[in-house]
C-alpha cells in the first residue's frame, strides 16, 4: 500500500497555476472533446486520428483568432 | 463493428445506458464495439482524472458552491462517485491543502466537459443498440461521391 502513496498524492495534492497555463490546460481538453466527439461521428474508427486532429487544431486557432480579435477591439477602444 | 440483430430488448437497452453512466464507453464495449469503446474510457478516464489531480480530489466537486458544474460532473457515473466520495474523506482529515480558484477552475471544467461528453456517449450506446443505427461522421471525398453517383 506504501507503494501507491506517490500516486494517490498526484489526486491530493494541488498544483499551482498561473494564469497563462490556465489557458495552456485548454489544449488537452480540445483534444479530449475531439477524440470523443469524433470516435462517436465516425462509422471506420481508422478516420478517428486524422478527424480529431483537424478539428483540434480548428477549435484551438478559432479560440486563438476570438482571443486576438477580443484584444485588438479592447486595445482599440481604450 | 459487431452489429447486434433484431430488435433490442427493454433491459438491453436500459442494462446498456446504466452501464454507460457508471463508466463512460463500457456501453459500447457491451453492444460489441470494443475498440470504440475501449477509446472512449480511456480518454475520458484520463480527462476526469487528469482534471482531478490539477485540484485535487477535495477541492473538484462541490455541490452546494457550483451546484450546475457538479450537475455535469454526476454524468461522468463512477468517476464522480468515486471522486466524490474520496474528496469528502480527504476533507475530513486535519491540515488538508485546498486548490486555489485558478487551479479549482481548471479541476471543475475538466471533469464537467467530460459529465457533458458522457450525456453524448450514453446516447450514442443506446442509439447503437438498435441494429439499423448508422453513424455519418466523415463524408467521402467528392471523388468516390461522384464515381458513386455514376454507377
Amino acid at each position: 500500500m506504501d507503494g501507491l502513496a506517490p500516486i494517490l498524492a498526484i489526486f491530493t495534492t494541488p498544483v499551482p497555476l498561473t494564469g497563462v497555463q490556465h489557458l495552456l490546460l485548454l489544449a488537452p481538453l480540445c483534444v479530449a472533446i475531439s477524440i470523443v466527439y469524433k470516435t462517436l461521428r465516425c462509422e471506420d474508427m481508422s478516420d478517428v486520428p486524422r478527424a480529431a486532429l483537424g478539428q483540434s487544431v480548428t477549435v484551438i486557432l478559432a479560440m486563438v483568432g476570438v482571443g486576438v480579435a477580443v484584444w485588438l477591439l479592447y486595445l482599440l477602444m481604450k | 463493428m459487431a452489429k447486434p440483430t433484431g430488435e433490442p430488448s427493454l433491459g438491453r437497452v436500459l442494462a446498456t445506458g446504466v452501464v454507460s453512466w457508471l463508466v463512460p464507453g463500457l456501453g459500447h464495449v457491451i453492444n460489441g464495439d470494443r475498440k470504440r469503446g475501449l477509446v472512449l474510457i480511456i480518454v475520458t478516464t484520463a480527462t476526469f482524472w487528469g482534471g482531478v489531480a490539477v485540484a485535487g480530489a477535495q477541492s473538484t466537486f462541490k455541490p452546494r458552491e457550483r451546484t450546475l458544474w457538479f450537475v455535469a460532473q454526476v454524468c461522468a457515473g463512477g468517476h464522480t462517485i468515486v471522486g466524490i466520495s474520496w474528496g469528502q474523506a480527504l476533507a475530513a482529515q486535519p491540515g488538508v491543502k485546498y486548490a486555489g480558484f485558478v487551479a479549482e477552475d481548471v479541476a471543475v471544467i475538466y471533469t464537467s466537459v467530460v459529465g457533458l461528453l458522457n450525456v453524448l456517449i450514453i446516447i450514442d450506446a443506446l442509439l447503437a443498440t438498435d441494429p439499423k443505427y448508422v453513424r455519418v461522421g466523415v463524408r467521402p471525398p467528392p471523388q468516390t461521391r461522384v464515381s458513386e453517383a455514376a454507377s
